[in-house]
């Protein structure tokens, strides 16, 4: 299991858009659980209704959670999604 | 889920207990544990033995002003000792304030006073209410929560495995969608779990392929509801050719949540299985086992009963 935590700092807080690109990095690593928690309250990664339900905003303190194969690749490159603030042109998915 | 001593002040439901607070914001983070009340009468009476001091007191018309009736030096006194244990909090009923000197001490001491203009009874019954209701335990699952033929059927399993689509269709056929995704399921009593969807995404489904979709919206407000009983959990799983799945039925499985047993059944996916039927007929056959008639056990007793004849 590797985890890690993060401040989300995207000033509309994860809305649609910035939850799918978090779910389609999760979605590659098929044989991986990944997992966001917010206070007791954990998402699937890899489900945008999970993760919009979280109702994660600006500020908001986050550990990304991953089990399986490749368990660290996927917790870092979610972190450094958000880290760069959803920035495609950083992020190639 | 946590509930403190501000929020018996500011969160607001069906029946509000009207507090207000006598002692400023003193003790409003203490966190509640207890659902049961102490009433302090015995230890105004200068009974301190097995004092409940953990609990919140209640004070009714009758401590009040046996209280207020004290001689001062003897009020003196049995407020000493009734602050010297760590007391959690507080309140009045009636809307009968507490002597000054009895909020300054409280103060002091970070004890919470707080007053209600309801009745005694009406007091302690919502309060006990509210409390126990904030003390249930609550767990949230990944699955999706339909009401079939009114019988409340969790779906599990990974994700893209199939369950919203499930849903979907038991939609379209007539059933009720209460959260998909996330179940956040309630511990109602020792036998009964209730499920009901994150407020956020409430009655919204996600389908891959068309995206986020608003049941209610689509389909009409017949085909949503808010919060159901758990009474069967169907697990869907790919098509494992070494797994051994139930053939017979004779046995019951159950799947455990939060220390509640609900009965369980497990689904392997294959193409050309029809799951929403497959859910919609295990969900007629726990129905019936409900009423007492078990279809596997009933056609095993007859082959018995047939092969016992054949004997003789």
């Amino acid at each position: 299991m590797f985890e890690k935590e993060i401040v989300v700092t995207h000033d509309a807080g994860l809305h649609a858009r910035p939850a799918t690109m978090i779910v389609k990095i999760a979605m590659q690593y098929d044989s991986c659980e990944v997992y966001m928690i917010k206070d007791k309250d954990e998402a699937n990664a890899k489900s945008i209704m999970s993760v919009l339900g979280l109702g994660i905003s600006n500020g908001t303190k986050l550990l990304v959670r991953a089990e399986g194969v490749n368990e660290t690749e996927v917790v870092e490159r979610i972190c450094k999604l958000i880290e760069t603030d959803f920035d495609k042109d950083k992020n190639a998915l | 889920m946590k509930i403190t001593v501000k929020d018996l002040i500011y969160q607001r439901s069906e029946f509000d207990l009207e507090l207000t607070s006598l002692t400023d914001e003193t003790g409003f983070g203490k966190e509640i544990i207890f659902a049961d009340i102490n009433r302090p009468g015995l230890c105004l009476a200068g009974a301190f033995e097995h004092f409940a001091h953990d609990r919140i007191q209640i004070f009714g018309k009758g401590e009040s002003s046996y209280f207020n009736n004290l001689s001062s030096d003897v009020r003196k006194k049995v407020m000493k000792e009734f602050f010297s244990f760590d007391v959690f909090c507080c309140i009045f009923s009636h809307g009968v304030r507490p002597p000054a000197d009895f909020i300054d001490t409280a103060i002091q001491k970070k004890v919470p006073v707080l007053v209600s203009p309801l009745s005694t009874a009406d007091l302690i019954d919502i309060l006990t209410r509210k409390i126990r209701n904030s003390l249930l335990p609550i767990v949230n699952v990944h699955g999706t929560l339909v009401d079939v033929f009114g019988f409340g059927v969790l779906l599990l399993g990974k994700s893209g495995i199939g369950k919203s689509e499930t849903a979907l269709e038991l939609i379209e056929r007539g059933h009720r969608l209460i959260a998909d995704d996330i179940v956040e399921i309630k511990k109602l009593d020792e036998n009964t779990i209730a499920g009901t969807g994150s407020h956020l995404i409430r009655h919204h489904i996600e389908i891959r392929g068309l995206g986020i979709l608003n049941i209610r919206d689509i389909y009409g407000i017949i085909s949503v509801r808010n919060r159901k009983k758990i009474e069967l959990i169907v697990s869907l799983e790919e098509w494992n050719y070494m797994a051994d799945y139930d053939r017979s039925g004779i046995d019951e499985n159950f799947y455990e949540i939060i220390g509640v047993k609900v009965p369980h059944v497990l689904l392997p996916v294959r193409p050309g299985r029809n799951i929403p039927i497959i859910v919609e007929t295990a969900a007629l056959n726990q129905r019936l086992k409900k009423m007492g008639v078990h279809s596997a056990r009933e056609l095993d007793a007859k082959i018995q009963n047939w092969m016992r004849m054949e004997k003789q």
